[in-house]
C-alpha cells in the first residue's frame, strides 16, 4: 500500500524559510522588501488551509509556492511552473481581497479577487496542472 | 532598474521585485546611465542586482507608460506607471517578470 504523506513537508519548509526571513526583517535599507508579521500569518494560515482541502479534494499536496514580500507591506504567494505561473497578492490589511492571476503562457488565464481566510475552489484547477 | 537582494529568490526573477511608493516604479534610462552606475546610487550597492526592461517591451507587451522623470542628482530617472487596481497590478508584475533580465547579477 502507498504511504501517503501526512504533510505537506514542501509548503512547510517554504514556511520555515519565510519565518527566518522575519527574523532579519528589521535591520535593511528602504530598497529592501521585507515580510510583515501580521500579513504573513494570514498568508500561512491561507496556504495551510488551502492545502488541507486541496488534500482533501485531490488525494495529494498542491505545489508549493515561493513567498515574498509584496508591495506596500503585502505578501506575494508565487508558483512559476513549466505549464503555468500564478501569483497570489495576500494584502498588508487585514480584511481586504486577495487578488490573484495566472495564465498558462498563452491564451488561458485567471484573474481575479477573493477572501483569503476562505477555501478558493477557483485556483484549484490551475494548481492541479501540475 | 534595482532588485535588492531579499527580493530575489535563487536567481529567480520574482514579481515582488516590481513595486513602487506610489504609482510610479523608479528605473533608470540606459542612455544616460549604466547598469553598474544605476546600482551604486542603492544605499547599499552590494546588495542589489540590477534588471534591465526594455521601454518598448514595456509599452507593448505589459501596456504601461513608462515616463523620463530626470531629477537634479539623476539625468538618467525614470518611472514605469503601475496601476492603482490591486487586480491589474499583479498581472503586470508577472508579466514584468517575464521580460526583465539581469544585467548585474548579486555579488556573492
Amino acid at each position: 500500500m502507498e504511504n501517503v504523506k501526512e504533510q505537506d513537508t514542501s509548503l512547510i519548509a517554504e514556511l520555515s524559510r519565510a519565518d527566518s526571513s522575519l527574523e532579519f526583517s528589521e535591520d535593511v535599507d528602504e530598497d529592501a522588501g521585507v515580510f510583515s508579521h501580521e500579513p504573513l500569518i494570514r498568508a500561512k494560515a491561507f496556504l495551510l488551509a488551502q492545502s488541507k482541502q486541496f488534500r482533501k479534494i485531490c488525494g495529494h499536496f498542491p505545489p508549493a509556492p515561493r513567498l515574498g514580500p509584496g508591495p506596500n507591506g503585502s505578501i506575494d504567494l508565487y508558483w512559476k511552473e513549466k505549464d503555468w505561473e500564478l501569483l497570489i497578492n495576500i494584502p498588508a490589511e487585514s480584511g481586504k481581497m486577495a487578488t490573484f492571476y495566472g495564465d498558462d503562457y498563452g491564451s488561458q488565464k485567471i484573474k481575479g479577487s477573493f477572501d483569503p481566510s476562505s477555501f478558493n475552489y477557483g485556483i484549484v484547477p490551475w494548481l492541479i496542472r501540475n | 532598474m534595482r532588485a535588492h537582494r531579499n527580493l530575489l529568490r535563487d536567481g529567480l526573477i520574482v514579481p515582488g521585485v516590481f513595486r513602487a511608493p506610489g504609482s510610479g516604479m523608479s528605473v533608470d534610462w540606459s542612455k544616460y546611465s549604466s547598469p553598474e552606475q544605476a546600482r551604486l546610487r542603492a544605499k547599499n550597492p552590494f546588495d542589489n542586482a540590477v534588471l534591465a526592461l526594455i521601454a518598448g517591451e514595456i509599452r507593448d507587451k505589459v501596456s504601461l507608460p513608462v515616463l523620463h522623470k530626470p531629477e537634479p542628482e539623476n539625468q538618467s530617472h525614470s518611472e514605469v506607471m503601475l496601476p492603482e487596481n490591486g487586480e491589474d497590478l499583479t498581472e503586470v508584475r508577472i508579466k514584468l517578470s517575464r521580460i526583465a533580465k539581469i544585467a548585474i547579477p548579486l555579488s556573492i
